[in-house]
């Protein structure tokens, strides 16, 4: 096997180089190549050394930490499809059935947006690089399971080109590429992508009602117990954090993303700083509503702190979304108030924003916005304690 | 004695092994030395000899083109056998074919007694004539410092726990007299003369009355750049910096009035898991550190100094002038299958997102780049090992961007070029490439 692929790349490799046949598609012969082998350069001078990692290993990482994620919202879109189609399921025919409604979303997903990324790589000159895997695999579990193909062909183009191509690529996009894909979609067709009912009903016309947590919450009467309520519509603690809930394929489960979490922290690949800082940003912004419970008598300033977590795509977006290196601030403790002020506006706009039930999304780009502003005064703070050299 | 604490920094995975103050005792005298004039800073050099002159030990082969009083003397006898000019006219190497009459040139000496009566500028002179001010390096630049600049503080380092660099009892041993002349000597320049050694060595008792600080943290907490750093209180302030195995260079040739040129190496390889020191002299070449039990296959890259600083040389190359260790490692110029899927139990990394992590196994140590190069993507690894809290990614940034102000803000003279940024950095950015020619430009700059 090995052998074989050193022998195609080796006798192929003329035709891609300066002066070949094919010498446009370097970027994407070497993409392939770089897949199975990693190159030959060695360094130039001191240091003579270098780190074993590389970015297809960090990504490769991050692809890691979704998995369980991608696993799970597979089995429960399945499992919901087939219950609200009438037929009773088990874990295998609600894995196929998740399978298909899954993989034509992750072929279009992949498919589609590495096009693109080949596309510029080849009109730029530039490698192809690896950042693609990571949005490719978590745009398709941010979409409701009924997202028709090709508004996720038209959302993942947006995302690349808009998003990131036309800022230089990968490490120079100024937003998160996988949730400007999600945002585009979610101005441009609300109607796949929020509402009561939309998550399943097109499975089967006469589906029971599959309303989200959120939209349960957001549909709730004036001066109702929220935290009550969602428990009598199935929605308690202990469902919503396992994830067996309607929602976006990869989202439910809060305690898979937990998981995927710990395992990004502890290969220190997404900053804990981020994280920790965003939980407690919703939670605390959580807590100080709940004072203001007689004062008004919107049902979520009821709704107990931990619910919040656990609700909707916070727990997917804090974990994997607002962790994406290159569209936070680059100062570790300004990433204490990037993930902070993403928890406090996801709350926010929950809360007080009737015409977007999510606000996780909407928090973590506006916060992308900022992250160069945060880092300016970071750095600004920190060069005050300076003995300066000149 | 203070106790200084250096948190930020990294153990490349060679540095666990284990160093003794053993010697390889077997091994050929050199036939031939060579003196690098292109890997001295800021120097351009003007030759004094020509080829097939004869020279003694401390006879001068060249000075710098701009300042004729800094002499850089031959550290052998013999006949020049040849010299190398490579592009630009740069001076490679002078080579030495050494001679069996081993004549000294007569130096002037400063003995403990007259050292009381002489004044600043006329040791100066006497460092200058002997050959031994370009032991002394200049921070934050890395140049010798000009003649008529006199410091505010020197560095002595005295131990390193870089990848490799010999032990101070190897070379301390025999020549505690004449260490402590030359700290003395070293007084006489600045009031804070600053030695400073690692924490855990405890067989340098001997000259532990000339200790200032004890070092403890990982590389390169014992970079005098990064000591400065910590300690410095105001700005301009002129630092000096010297290899304490200098100091005995300096100590003997002040005390005898003959250039002294013995040097300890130590040799040191990922092949081979016992480091060895040899005792050689200034400019040996290559081949003559090496035993004949130690057969190297063709593709090793040997490397003048240590792994982050080293000069690229070759198996019939010599050491530099300031670097007193051999490295030599595998070329690693193969393609790896599969690389960044395997669990990678052997694979050295700063991150922890190989099973090397969690499983304390030698690890492969090769010159490969491990990847391909790619755009910066803030992921703050540069930031979290910077011994001076530069900001890398950011002053990279600013860099590309040529706006040197900014950098120079973010403390890009602070650098001690230590390279750990570009050896952490999983887009292969070359950081401390980048800010070393920074660096060069603005001295470059400042100058003109």
């Amino acid at each position: 096997m090995k052998n074989l692929l050193k022998n195609f790349f080796d006798s192929n490799r003329k035709h891609f180089q300066h002066g070949g046949k094919f010498s446009k598609f370097e970027p994407v012969f070497d993409a392939f190549e770089t897949i199975f082998f990693v190159p030959d350069n060695t360094t130039s001078g001191s240091p003579h050394v270098k780190d074993a990692l590389d970015l297809k290993r960090f990504m490769s990482i991050v692809i890691i930490a979704i998995i369980p994620c991608m696993i799970f919202g597979i089995y429960n879109s399945g499992r919901l499809a087939l219950s609200a189609k009438g037929i009773p399921e088990n874990i295998f025919s609600a894995f196929l059935e998740g399978l298909v409604i899954f993989t034509p979303l992750l072929i279009v997903s992949y498919s589609v947006g590495l096009f693109w990324e080949g596309l510029f790589s080849v009109i730029r000159g530039h490698k192809v690089s690896e950042g693609f895997l990571v949005t490719g695999l978590l745009y398709p579990l941010i979409l409701p399971p009924t997202m028709p193909l090709w508004q996720a062909a038209v959302g993942i183009s947006f995302g690349v080109i808009i998003g990131k191509e036309i800022f230089g690529g990968t490490g120079r996009n100024i937003l998160n590429p996988a949730l400007t894909a999600r945002a585009f979609l979610f101005f441009a067709y609300p109607a796949s992508m929020s509402g009561d009912s939309v998550w399943i009903k097109n499975f089967s016309p006469d589906a029971v009602t599959g309303a989200t947590a959120l939209a349960v919450s957001a549909s709730a009467e004036k001066g109702a117990d929220l935290t009550n309520l969602l428990n009598q519509n199935g929605y308690d603690f202990f469902n919503l954090s396992m994830g067996f809930t309607p929602g976006s394929i990869g989202e439910t489960s809060a305690l898979l993303c937990l998981i995927g979490g710990i395992f990004l922290i502890i290969t220190g690949v997404a900053s804990f700083q981020t994280i920790i800082g965003g939980i407690i940003g919703a939670v605390l912004t959580a807590i100080f509503l709940n004072l203001f419970t007689g004062v008004s008598d919107n049902p979520y300033l009821t709704l107990n702190p931990l619910y919040h977590l656990v609700m909707g795509g916070f727990a997917f977006g804090i974990v994997f979304m607002a962790t994406d290196p290159v569209s936070s601030p680059g100062i570790r403790s300004a990433r204490w108030i990037y993930g902070f002020l993403i928890g406090m506006l996801t709350i926010l706009i929950r809360v007080f924003n009737p015409a977007y039930p999510e606000g996780t999304m909407l928090a973590i780009l506006f916060m992308n916005l900022f992250a160069p502003l945060l880092d300016y005064y970071a750095i600004k703070f920190r060069l005050k304690k300076r003995v300066i050299n000149v | 004695m203070k106790i200084l604490r250096i948190k930020k920094g990294f153990n490349h995975p060679l540095s666990e092994l284990k160093i003794t103050a053993n010697f390889q005792t077997n091994l050929k005298e050199p036939e031939k030395i060579a003196v690098l004039p292109f890997a001295l800073k800021g120097i351009r050099p003007k030759l004094l000899v020509n080829q097939n002159d004869f020279v003694k030990t401390g006879t001068p082969l060249f000075h710098h083109k701009n300042n004729s009083e800094l002499v850089f003397l031959s550290p052998g006898c013999g006949k020049i056998s040849n010299i190398e000019v490579g592009q630009k006219r740069i001076i490679q190497k002078i080579e030495i074919e050494l001679d069996e009459t081993q004549d000294f040139e007569e130096l002037h000496s400063v003995t403990e007694s007259s050292l009381r009566n002489i004044s600043i500028d006329d040791l100066a002179e006497v460092f200058l004539k002997d050959g031994l001010w370009p032991f002394f390096r200049s921070l934050p630049f890395n140049t010798i410092p000009d003649p008529c600049e006199r410091p505010d503080i020197i560095f002595v380092k005295m131990s390193d726990n870089v990848p490799f660099y010999p032990l101070p009892e190897s070379w301390l041993k025999h020549r505690l007299k004449a260490f402590n002349h030359g700290i003395s000597v070293l007084k006489k320049f600045s009031e804070s003369v600053v030695v400073y050694a690692d924490k855990n060595n405890h067989s340098i008792g001997e000259c532990a009355g000339s200790i200032d600080y004890q070092i403890t943290g990982k590389y390169p907490a014992y970079d005098p750049g990064v000591v400065f750093y910590r300690i410095k209180e105001k700005a301009n302030v002129k630092a000096w910096y010297i290899d304490g195995q200098s100091i005995i260079n300096i100590g003997e040739t002040l005390a005898h009035g003959k250039f002294f040129t013995d040097k300890i190496f130590i040799v040191g390889s990922s092949s081979f898991d016992r480091p060895y020191h040899v005792k050689s002299r200034i400019g040996a070449p290559v081949s003559s550190l090496l035993g004949s039990d130690y057969k190297f296959k063709k593709n090793h890259r040997f490397i003048s100094g240590d792994i982050f600083k080293g000069l690229k040389t070759s198996a019939d190359g010599y050491t530099g002038f300031y670097e007193s260790a051999l490295t030599i490692l595998p070329e690693g110029n193969e393609k790896e299958f599969l690389g960044f899927l395997k669990p990678g139990t052997k694979k050295e990394s700063y991150s922890k997102t190989f099973l090397s992590a969690l499983f304390k196994s030698q690890t492969k140590t090769d010159c490969n780049t491990h990847g391909e190069k790619r755009a910066c993507i803030n992921c703050t690894y540069c930031e979290q090992v910077c011994p001076v809290n530069i900001l890398p990614q950011f002053t990279m940034k600013a860099l590309y961007g040529d706006d040197i102000e900014s950098a120079l803000s973010h403390g890009l003279l602070d650098c001690t070029e230590c390279g750990l940024c570009s050896y952490v950095c999983p887009s292969k950015i070359s950081l401390s490439e980048i800010f070393k020619e920074a660096k060069d430009n603005y001295l470059k700059e400042e100058k003109a």
